[in-house]
């Protein structure tokens, strides 16, 4: 079973063992640059007085991803930090707040959210944008799908232009819209 | 300096230490959504139900 | 069956000396075996404050009996599996091993005979016993249906 998933609603959730225990809460959603796969959490500890832990969560380590916790059998499902984020000088960027530009050099608006296609392995599928004027006028966010490779770096995001034409201000209709969108990149290469 | 004025003064350092712990403390546990490049290749692995 | 609430207050009393010994405050359960394994006491008559499910002669409407005071320990022994505050169960969160909450357990249904736990009681939903998975400091965890 799959479900579409707001990536900061993931942030500040408790990952919790199967005994019953909050060890952790959810800091960073880690995904591939180029797949889009995602690759795990970065993790905080709980507690207003906590920071960030040297422990890290593997996608492939989750029990569950429910709507209020992170499930994992036990605290072994926790690794380092480094086997799930690889090092800054390698093109490490938060996403949001970056800039969407289409192929065709359209400035399309400002990521707000980042869409997860949750299932056993989790993918990128989306962005949740502050459309640009250029994008729209009257809808201020809006849900524009991305292709299986995606095209990513610290300064913008790049998505092919026929995305343009299944951006969706409706997220219950937003896994459609995804579909159909890679349907017509199959189509057409 | 009278009382009040002390009082003021112990108050609004107070304020100040407060905020400047909530800002440190937001910066340091702020998540966001991280693009990374893989150091080595993966298989697709299993994961959760 | 009886619930939590209805036997929080209930007294233990000794068939040695046909005096209470204790009165019933806490309820502590085992997550393997789903069943109460020690109640919680307090105005004990001795030193501790637990008493071992498996050690007592009877849990009756009224009354829990006991042999005699001696049985009542203290759940802070060394190598005690007993940790009160993890296996506390009602005020806790509910939450299913697919990480949905369900609410908070306000009762528990059991069975005096065993000790087996029925049913996980919140204001919106009764869950099976059997569905338990674990009890910890944040959550109770349950099966999800």
């Amino acid at each position: 079973m799959s479900v579409l998933v707001r990536a900061r609603e993931l942030i500040g959730r408790p990952v919790v063992t199967l005994d019953g225990d909050d060890i952790a809460q959810v800091k960073d959603l880690v995904f591939d640059n180029v797949s889009g796969q995602v690759d795990g959490f970065t993790l905080n500890g709980r507690g207003a007085f906590a920071g960030p832990l040297p422990e890290a969560l593997a996608w492939e380590a989750v029990y569950s991803c429910g709507p209020d916790a992170v499930m994992i059998r036990d605290r072994h499902a926790l690794t380092l930090r480094d086997s799930v984020v690889t090092h800054p000088d390698m093109s490490e960027a938060d996403v949001l707040g970056s800039r969407v530009i289409s192929e065709g050099g359209r400035d399309l608006g400002q990521v707000v959210d980042v869409i997860v296609l949750v299932a056993s392995v989790a993918d990128v599928v989306g962005y949740e944008i502050e459309s640009s004027p250029e994008l729209s006028t009257d809808r201020r966010h809006l849900l524009i799908p991305l292709p299986d490779t995606l095209s990513v770096s610290g300064e913008a995001l790049i998505v092919p232009e026929a995305a343009i034409e299944f951006v969706s201000g409706d997220f219950a209709e937003f896994g459609a819209a995804v579909e159909a969108f890679r349907a017509r990149l199959r189509a057409t290469t | 300096m009278s009382w009040w004025a002390w009082l003021a003064v112990v108050l609004v350092a107070v304020a100040i230490i407060v905020v400047g712990f909530l800002v440190v403390q937001a910066r340091r546990r702020g998540g966001g959504v991280i693009a990374t490049a893989r150091r080595k290749s993966r298989k697709n692995r299993g994961g959760p139900q | 069956m009886t619930l939590f609430s209805e036997a929080t207050g209930r007294p233990v009393i000794s068939t040695e000396s046909a005096r209470t010994v204790g009165v019933i405050a806490g309820f502590i359960i085992g997550t393997t075996s789903k069943r109460i394994i020690a109640l919680r006491l307090s105005k004990t008559t001795v030193d501790g404050d637990t008493l071992r499910w498996d050690d007592l002669t009877a849990f009756g409407p009224d009354a829990v009996t006991v042999p005699s005071e001696a049985i009542i320990v203290s759940a802070r022994e060394p190598a005690s599996e007993l940790s009160v505050e993890e296996a506390e169960v009602v005020g806790k969160r509910l939450l299913t091993d697919a990480g949905a909450e369900l609410g908070i357990v306000d009762d528990v249904e059991f069975d005096p005979a065993t000790g087996a736990l029925q049913h996980l009681i919140t204001a919106a939903d009764r869950v099976a016993g059997d569905r338990l998975i674990g009890c910890g400091k944040y959550a109770v965890i349950v099966h999800a249906v």
